[in-house]
């Protein structure tokens, strides 16, 4: 049998994982701040929250969105905090890709070198030795480690489950929140009990290594941390004053890059979104770009109450347009096209073949609705524009005034926001003018808005009022994709 | 002079589907709002046509940050077939056009 001691790469997972499990706390400790209430059921229903985290109350008697729900928490605890939902999944999906990474060293060094005899056990008999364990250290004594192995037998199972079930557990419910996932493979969606439910599954994972990490620490304590210490800085119990230096020289090292995500994220986002951005969408686009939406809920599960975000244009133009039910407004589409075209609303009903689908609509902030949008597809207008070969992007610009009509939002300005071309023929892409069968109400989107069924919902433009098509996006706002990326740093591709 | 419409989506040369934000106006409520049409600009703004329609109302108050909670758009057509821009409205209070009846 393999000698379970400590080899050399079994000591630096060891760091690593805890650089990036608790970059992976805080970060998602952000975005759990941004809309920070549970829920068990895909549609978010205001006030059937099984869990909130905040104190704050939504008027009646005016229309909300959940941007004016998001709190600020404060950077001991989120990453960066204070309300940088852009920043915070920069990190996370940072971390995840070196974490999935991480674990897969792990797994592969395990079961090549042997090591995996320390957590996997052999025998039921296992649990009445972890149960007796358990009323050992409940007498304040220590039980003894298992025959020739490092652990005994509640430790062995505890690591057994954080290792194999709580990490992938954590990867898995990641994966579920996903539109573009969601939108490829609903049935995925429904094993972890909806949206919300794998949101909230996430969450316990999240509470779920807060204690273990807790535990793991007492544990280390109780056994003696200057000899664990040592085995786990050196792979052996000698040089313990060496082993507590080289420790809390990792230890500060660890904090030190805490502190400078932080301050990096606080100081100049722009800098973290494009450095950490640029790995992120390339793994976006390679992994998740491909999942095309094949989502077909029933009626029956349609949300009866449909959560919204982003609030109308508060314009008496738009508001006149809205009383004589949008019969004045037009939608030019031109830029890099052969036909620049205009349309009407009636236009857009006359085109081709009107589309609908029943489909979860994710927001960025994490919460969910389902709803049914009517529309002309997108890939139609496209057809009849006819891009020319230079075109490489959409360009949606919305009758939105940021500044004036979302005061929760950091930025002012006409809202926009842009997608790749390639987006224009994915089957659910539409240009939505109904929901639930009518006419699309003004406080989603009205008269017209974008539906992209596999990226997260800010990008699903609504009020649209011209679309132009474009070779580049630098010289547009701050260039970096859209309203959002411009002003509150998201990312431009968005498919998780 | 004005008139009273007939305040259906049709008269409106509204698409075929009505939006569900919109709210019908009883014929008293339309000559509350002509009232005040007289009272506030005499005519058309664009054509000066004394002739008006007056379609449905729009509930401002919840939807848009800037509105008081009783305010309401309420459609206008000027009946000026010359007009450059026939598709008005007027913001009331609710008040200012309900007389005994409430809004349907």
């Amino acid at each position: 049998m393999v000698q379970l001691d400590y080899p050399a790469w079994l000591r630096i997972e060891h760091w690593v994982n805890v650089l990036f499990v608790t970059l992976l706390i805080r970060s998602g400790i952000e975005i759990l701040g941004t809309h920070p209430k549970l829920y068990w059921r895909n549609d978010s229903k205001p006030g059937t929250e099984w869990a909130r985290f905040t104190r704050k109350t939504m008027p009646t008697d005016k229309l909300y969105d959940t941007l004016d729900e998001e709190e600020s928490y404060s950077s001991i605890v989120s990453l960066p905090g204070h309300k940088n939902l852009g920043m915070g999944r920069h990190w996370h999906f940072i971390t995840v890709m070196g974490w999935i990474l991480t674990g897969i060293a792990y797994y592969t060094l395990l079961f090549v070198t042997g090591q995996w005899h320390r957590y996997i056990p052999y025998s039921w008999s296992i649990f009445p030795q972890a149960w007796n364990d358990i009323l050992t250290y409940l007498s304040f004594k220590l039980p003894s480690p298992l025959p020739g192995e490092p652990l005994d037998a509640i430790q062995k199972l505890t690591y057994a489950s954080v290792i194999f079930i709580l990490a992938p557990l954590e990867i898995l419910t990641g994966a579920a929140q996903s539109p573009a996932v969601e939108a490829r493979f609903p049935w995925y969606v429904r094993l972890w009990g909806g949206r919300q439910g794998a949101r909230s599954l996430h969450f316990f994972g999240l509470l779920a290594f807060l204690g273990f990490i807790a535990v793991h620490l007492m544990m280390v304590g109780l056994w003696g941390w200057p000899q664990l210490n040592a085995l786990m800085i050196f792979g052996h119990v000698r040089h313990l004053g060496w082993a507590l230096a080289a420790s809390l020289v990792i230890i500060a090292a660890i904090v030190l890059v805490h502190v400078a995500a932080t301050v990096w994220s606080l100081r100049s986002p722009r800098t973290v979104q494009r450095a950490l951005g640029f790995v992120i969408s390339r793994g976006r686009r390679l992994f998740l770009r491909p999942l095309a939406s094949r989502q077909s809920y029933s009626s029956s599960q349609l949300s009866a109450e449909h959560r919204v975000n982003g609030k109308p244009p508060d314009s008496d133009d738009y508001k006149v347009m809205a009383v004589h039910n949008f019969i004045d407004w037009k939608l030019e589409v031109g830029g890099l096209v052969e036909n620049p075209m205009t349309f009407t609303l009636a236009d857009l009903r006359e085109l081709g073949e009107r589309q609908t689908q029943r489909v979860l609509h994710n927001c960025v902030q994490g919460w969910s609705s389902i709803g049914e949008w009517g529309g002309v597809p997108f890939r139609d207008v496209v057809d009849i524009v006819k891009p020319l070969p230079q075109a490489r992007h959409v360009c949606f610009l919305t009758m939105q005034d940021t500044g004036r009509d979302e005061p929760s939002a950091n930025g002012s300005g006409q809202f926009y926001e842009i997608i790749d071309l390639q987006l224009a023929y994915y089957p659910q892409c539409l240009l939505a003018y109904e929901m639930n069968g009518r006419p699309l109400p003004i406080k989603h989107g009205a008269p017209l808005r974008l539906r992209i069924e596999n990226q997260v919902g800010f990008k699903m433009a609504k009020w649209i009022e011209r679309i132009e098509f474009i070779s580049g996006y630098q010289g547009i706002g701050e260039g970096m994709g859209g309203w959002r990326e411009d002003n509150v740093y998201y990312d431009k591709d968005v498919e998780i | 002079m004005t008139t009273v419409g007939s305040g259906s989506a049709a008269r409106l040369g509204a698409a075929d589907t009505v939006r569900p934000e919109l709210t019908v106006l009883t014929d008293e409520q339309k000559h509350g709002v002509l009232r005040e049409v007289r009272r506030r600009y005499g005519g058309c703004r664009y054509c000066g046509g004394e002739e008006f329609l007056v379609g449905d109302a729009l509930y401002l108050g919840f939807l848009f940050l800037s509105e008081d909670t009783d305010a309401y758009m309420v459609a206008l057509i000027c009946t000026n077939l010359a007009c450059s821009a026939p598709h008005t409205g007027i913001r009331l209070h609710r008040s200012e056009f309900q007389e005994e009846s409430p809004v349907s």
